[in-house]
């Protein structure tokens, strides 16, 4: 591991959430780079001051007895006596209008959010026995796989010959939809390639982002969305990407 | 189940977690009597939820409903504060605009260790990178809860830690070598 490929790691490391494997990564990486062990010093530098003097507010005496009552008023059976009070004075309904008018301002575009849904996907199933539900180099076997796990027809092929080795696949939730996940390796990088159906989106051309050290490629083809995540050289991903626009 | 036994159970299940609700309330609103208010209605909501609570932490359901009142209320109260504010990556740029400054830099590095700064550094962030700090340091929870909680995807939360953790470091000075 290079300092590169340490930095993007560093933090989730610092937070205990990296796998065992990506977590040796890191440390054999530490014990030779002194930088980077300076980063990680700062990340504990801060976490231990903050978790020894920032404050830690206490609930006021007062409050418990006031729950304990309202609890017990809202826990009554006539309940239809009970109105709620909304200490907002508004009403739920509102609220809700209120929340669902503030969270469009704030809202990415859908092709964005798929982008950063897939890089987070990726991420967690880099944590320990997530990455793969069915493990098979054979596509016979990943392919029936998901038959009966989502509701559309998976292409899966594997290029091990061109070194695109196909390891296995998942079902994950991007947007809370169905997604296949086909996991491949390319000299030894996980990579996931995301499918799920586009939801009534026209085709498009293929698209690249980076997050966090992480690139992405995405279009839309034949009706179907597809993200293609992974740490690995971005030519390799291209010439992935190629191989599976080919059909 | 009776009124009574419904009542018991539920106290049982979030009494435990008040002090969590209220620290975290506490640091949303910044002040204690707005933070007591958020509870109170953060308790009788998830009461009125309980028939349907099937999450396996307790502690993390009432915590997203808290996190939602919160929201709620400084919608309602003090809108400007849960403006979406997008920030740059590495330029240094200061995030959000209440709370610390003012101080001379030698003043602020002499008190770096003092509590109140402290405070008032996160006190300065923005809600949305506050409430993912604080649930992660002070709370102690994982990326996936505090995903739960805050209802974003996993990604966001890691990119918010970032960002709230190098803007947190320039401002207690806590030293970072240039790129």
């Amino acid at each position: 591991m290079i300092c590169t490929e340490c930095r993007p790691l560093l933090e989730a490391f610092h937070d205990r959430e990296l796998d065992a494997r990506a977590g040796a990564g890191v440390e054999q990486h530490l014990s030779t780079c002194s930088t980077c062990r300076a980063e990680l010093d700062r990340l504990r530098s801060l976490s231990e001051l903050v978790k020894k003097q920032a404050a830690r507010y206490a609930p006021p005496a007062a409050l418990e007895h006031r729950l304990a009552s309202a609890i017990a008023q809202g826990g009554r059976p006539a309940r239809s006596l009970w109105r709620p009070r909304s200490i907002f004075g508004l009403s739920a309904a509102a609220a809700v209008l209120a929340l669902v008018m503030f969270s469009q301002v704030g809202r990415r575009s859908g092709g964005e959010r798929l982008v950063d849904e897939a890089i987070a996907a990726h991420i967690r199933s880099l944590q320990v026995d997530h990455l793969i539900d069915v493990e098979s180099s054979d596509r016979h076997t990943v392919k029936p796989w998901f038959q009966g796990k989502v509701n559309f027809s998976v292409d899966v092929r594997d290029w091990s010959d061109r070194g695109i080795a196909l390891v296995g696949g998942r079902l994950d939730f991007l947007d809370e939809v169905s997604t296949a996940a086909l996991v491949y390796r390319i000299r030894n990088h996980p990579v996931n390639v995301f499918v799920r159906p586009a939801q009534g989106v026209p085709d498009r051309e293929v698209s690249k982002s980076r997050l966090r050290g992480y690139a992405a490629l995405r279009w839309t083809s034949n009706g179907m969305d597809y993200v293609v995540v992974s740490d690995v050289d971005e030519a390799d991903l291209t010439r992935l990407v190629e191989l599976l626009r080919a059909g | 189940m009776g009124a009574d036994d419904r009542t018991k159970a539920f106290e049982r299940l979030t009494v435990p977690h008040l002090p969590a609700a209220f620290n975290l309330a506490r640091w949303l609103l910044r002040n204690d009597a707005d933070a007591a208010d958020v509870v109170q209605e953060a308790y009788l909501r998830a009461l009125r939820f309980f028939e349907g609570f099937r999450s396996p932490s307790a502690r993390g359901w009432l915590l997203a409903i808290v996190r939602n009142c919160a929201h709620d209320w400084l919608q309602k109260n003090r809108a400007q504060e849960i403006l979406p504010i997008e920030l740059d990556d590495d330029d240094g740029r200061t995030i959000g605009s209440a709370g610390a400054g003012g101080e001379s830099p030698l003043a602020s590095l002499v008190r770096k260790e003092d509590q109140r700064q402290i405070n008032e550094a996160i006190e300065a962030l923005p809600v949305a990178y506050r409430e993912v700090f604080i649930l992660r340091e002070l709370e102690d929870l994982s990326y996936k809860e505090i995903a739960e909680i805050a209802n974003i995807p996993i990604g966001t939360v890691m990119s918010r830690l970032s960002r709230a953790r190098r803007e947190l470091q320039r401002r207690l000075s806590i030293a970072r070598d240039p790129p």
